[in-house]
């Protein structure tokens, strides 16, 4: 017994100098200010949720929002990955628990653009709770939801959507009104966000300079819970459909994507 | 913490013992979660529980927990907890009480740059509460976790009903995280249900 006495004083000994830290997220971490603008004729400095860089995206200098370049999203019917048809870039480090962030990107739908079912050209989506053990893959997989955020491009409006419960994928919901959209013609987004997971979060989301979330009396903060857990989200854009094949490949261009914490970081 | 150690002593000298000698048998069990907070999440736990030398109040366990499964592999996370408990009784009673120190290491094999996980090994304090009553036996650990920015406590109340030599048992386990610098906190649950089988 004493032996396993001395064994196990050792091991707190051990432990003494090789503690972690507390399995929970420190709050209002910063982000990683980020600026995409595709003026260096790349897609470098994105993380890519795609089947192929050379045949999902483009650079090209028509049309372009601002400066010399922008990013031309392709989605073919076939192009299937990660469990879903996309062709998505992401921004990581871009949305931590309790923290205040903003976003503005730049996007032109297509003339040619032909579906009128959903495809997400923006989504915040949520994570594992990495510190307390969870991975993208549980076994079986009980939890599974479209993100908390998205803004959703459909039969020629955009929408912005919301979802509330992470264990089913047909529980979002609609905030504000859908705001009509012409094709061939750049609509600019801009995003402030509070995330957190109580109903202290809000979202006040405007394109081309008008609110698209409701005037709530004072201002257009929308209040709702907008994370999953405090592992914070993480920003994409692009085109996602889920598992709804298209018949067709559709186009959508982006530019000026940007992520900061003040509203002039991410101004055009 | 030393008032309540003695409380705990003190109150075991009082409480008229049943005759049993369940203290001194070795134990398996294994069990399957998880509530979680917001979702479910697959959990499952493998814990082994043996008395030291027979008749001594010593007892050793190790609790193996697997995350992201129901089938006790994962290829992303284990917690591994040995912890050694002294019981305040030779004898199963209505009420008795144990206290005991540990480790609890944190293995963390997810490569993913989103992730900030690590993989660490912290002291642990258990202090428990225990009864039987017929078929029924329970147990309430009182865990405290020590960080290198803060602390954690854990109270994990089970219940077992005992069917000769195994027992079902349900498990509730309520964590609360404590970040001291940043004055940060978060509350998290789970719930198992398990089997545990007596083994001599």
């Amino acid at each position: 017994m004493k032996t396993t006495l001395k064994f196990l004083l050792f091991g707190i000994g051990i432990a003494l100098f090789s503690c972690g830290k507390v399995p929970t997220s420190v709050p209002n971490q910063p982000i990683s200010y980020f600026v995409g603008d595709f003026e260096n004729g790349t897609v470098s400095g994105f993380h890519y949720l795609l089947v192929d860089t050379t045949n999902n995206t483009q650079i090209v200098t028509n049309p372009v929002r601002k400066g010399k370049y922008a990013l031309k999203n392709i989605l073919h019917p076939d192009d299937f990955t990660s469990n879903g048809y996309r062709t998505e870039l992401a921004i990581y480090n871009s949305a931590n628990f309790k923290s205040e962030a903003y976003y503005s990107f730049s996007f032109w739908v297509d003339s040619n653009y032909l579906d009128t079912a959903y495809n997400l050209v923006c989504q915040w989506q949520d994570l594992p709770y990495y510190l307390q053990g969870e991975d993208w893959t549980p076994s079986p997989t009980l939890h599974g939801s479209p993100p908390p955020i998205s803004l959703t491009y459909v039969n020629n409006t955009i929408e912005l959507k919301m979802n509330d419960n992470p264990s089913f994928s047909n529980q979002t919901f609609l905030v504000g009104e859908p705001l009509k959209i012409k094709k061939g013609k750049w609509y600019d987004v801009v995003a402030h966000i509070y995330w957190n997971d109580d109903k202290t979060a809000y979202q006040e989301i405007s394109i081309n300079g008008k609110f698209i979330t409701p005037f709530n009396g004072v201002d257009y903060k929308y209040y709702h819970r907008n994370l999953f857990n405090r592992a914070g989200n993480y920003f994409k854009f692009g085109q996602y459909r889920g598992k709804n094949k298209s018949e067709h490949t559709n186009i959508i261009y982006f530019d000026e994507v940007k992520i900061g914490s003040t509203l002039n970081e991410v101004a055009l | 913490m030393r008032q309540l150690f003695f409380l705990c002593l003190l109150l075991s000298n009082f409480i008229h013992s049943q005759e049993s000698s369940s203290l001194n048998k070795s134990s398996f069990s294994v069990d399957f979660g998880s509530l979680g907070n917001r979702y479910i999440y697959p959990k499952t736990d493998i814990n082994f529980s043996t008395s030291l030398i027979k008749s001594s109040a010593f007892r050793v366990s190790a609790r193996l927990r697997s995350y992201g499964t129901l089938y006790f592999f994962s290829k992303t996370a284990y917690d591994f907890t040995p912890l050694m408990e002294y019981y305040f009784t030779k004898t199963e009673q209505l009420l008795y009480f144990s206290a005991g120190i540990g480790l609890d290491a944190r293995i963390r094999l997810v490569h993913d740059s989103r992730s900030s996980a690590s993989s660490s090994v912290e002291p642990l304090l258990s202090l428990a509460l225990h009864g039987n009553y017929k078929k029924v036996s329970y147990s309430v650990p009182l865990w405290t976790r020590w960080y290198t920015n803060g602390m954690s406590y854990a109270i994990l109340p089970q219940i077992n009903w005992e069917l000769n030599n195994n027992a079902l048992f349900i498990r509730y386990e309520l964590n609360y995280l404590r970040i001291s610098k940043n004055v940060s906190s978060e509350w998290s649950q789970d719930l198992f249900l398990g089997l545990r089988r007596s083994l001599n």
